[in-house]
């Protein structure tokens, strides 16, 4: 049964991964594709996570793993912000809102 | 004589609060150090204190050097327990995004939206809210934070499947 | 072979298109970037997945430290991108 879960949590995180990299190469443009770091980031490493963790329980290596995950977890949406960040500022040399772009103008 | 009196007073009155600051710091790191390792003998016990304790001072060192103050309340942190939802939720609505992209090669198009909400201020309390406000819009995979303004209370995001204009601010504010 | 070597290898092949945009010649700095972030957050994983299946503990502390490198990594990056590079 122990050995069932585990399968089941790698296959999806797998999958996930898997996808997450796909839409690298189908979504053209950077901000489209700066999203699929989020699921890479969250989901992937959490069913990792929780797959060494029911074969390891708490002992060092799953807490090191836990720690692993955590910090995957915690420095995804800081690196997709600071990425977008700095891409829009590459494209228009700064990155305040445009006119067109705020939803209290209607 | 009264005024020297005083300032005395006030440098031996911070002692205090470093000295626990400083003590809280030494004993996270040994923790850190002693879960990463997972051999609990005197010899990693003695090298644990020793690193813990450069390591705590390093941390002050760098605390009262004022670069960027940050101080959350408790409540905001505890409110993080309403994201795994949003983030199991939005991991659907971008894997759906890319399927169809696949599949049924519909057009991706994500957008940019920009709202007010009152989160400007200058002190470490409205810095931490700020902080908090990008990491909890960010982690969830539909909708990054671009950019906040902290003089205009203008937050920038960008949605890969966005919702209604009109409903932006309330469907991204309204998870956390 | 156990299945965290098979998750391992089957999870290699999303490296591939990490690659192809990284080095692909229609590719702008930011995809680039953006490549090199995911490819951080898969190798991370990979670790760990290699740790527990050849049972060596210490790939546990290279998916610790690679995960902590990916962030000051991309951060520097994403830096200098905004505007010097």
């Amino acid at each position: 049964m122990r050995d069932v879960v585990i399968a089941v949590l790698l296959l999806g995180a797998v999958a996930v991964e898997l996808a997450c990299a796909l839409a690298l190469l189908v979504v053209k443009d950077s901000f489209d594709r700066l999203h699929f770091l989020g699921p890479a980031a969250t989901l992937g490493p959490v069913l990792v996570v929780t797959a060494l963790v029911v074969e390891n329980a708490l002992s060092t290596n799953g807490v090191k793993a836990i720690l692993a995950g955590g910090l995957l977890l915690l420095t995804g949406p800081i690196l997709t912000h600071a990425t977008a960040r700095a891409a829009r500022v590459r494209q228009f040399g700064h990155w305040e809102p445009l006119p067109f772009e705020e939803v209290d103008q209607d | 004589m009264a005024e020297r009196d005083r300032n005395t007073e006030g440098e031996s009155g911070r002692d205090g609060p470093k000295a626990r600051l400083w003590l809280t710091w030494w004993i996270a790191f040994l923790i850190s150090y002693m879960l990463l390792v997972g051999v609990w003998v005197a010899e990693e016990l003695i090298a644990a204190a020793i690193v813990a304790a450069v390591s705590a001072t390093v941390a002050e060192v760098v605390r009262v050097q004022d670069i960027r103050r940050f101080r959350p309340r408790l409540r905001w942190v505890l409110r993080a327990y309403r994201l795994p939802p949003s983030i199991l939720a939005d991991c659907g609505v971008v894997f759906r995004a890319l399927w169809r992209h696949l599949v049924k090669r519909e057009e991706i198009n994500g957008v940019f939206r920009a709202f007010r909400i009152p989160i400007g201020g200058a002190g470490e309390r409205a810095a931490a809210r700020r902080a908090l406000l990008n990491a909890a819009i960010s982690i969830t995979p539909n909708t990054y934070v671009v950019g906040i303004d902290e003089e205009s209370e203008v937050v920038l995001v960008h949605q890969l499947v966005p919702c209604e204009r009109s409903l932006a601010r309330e469907e991204i504010m309204g998870k956390l | 072979m156990n299945v965290w070597l098979i998750a391992t290898t089957v999870l290699l092949l999303s490296l591939v298109p990490c690659g192809l945009v990284c080095f692909g010649a229609d590719s702008s700095p930011i995809d680039r970037l953006i490549s090199f972030e995911l490819a951080s957050g898969i190798n991370t994983i990979l670790f760990l997945l290699l740790a527990q299946g050849f049972g060596r503990d210490v790939y546990f502390d290279l998916a610790l430290a690679l995960a902590l490198l990916s962030l000051a990594g991309g951060l520097v990056f994403s830096h200098f991108m905004e505007r010097w590079v």
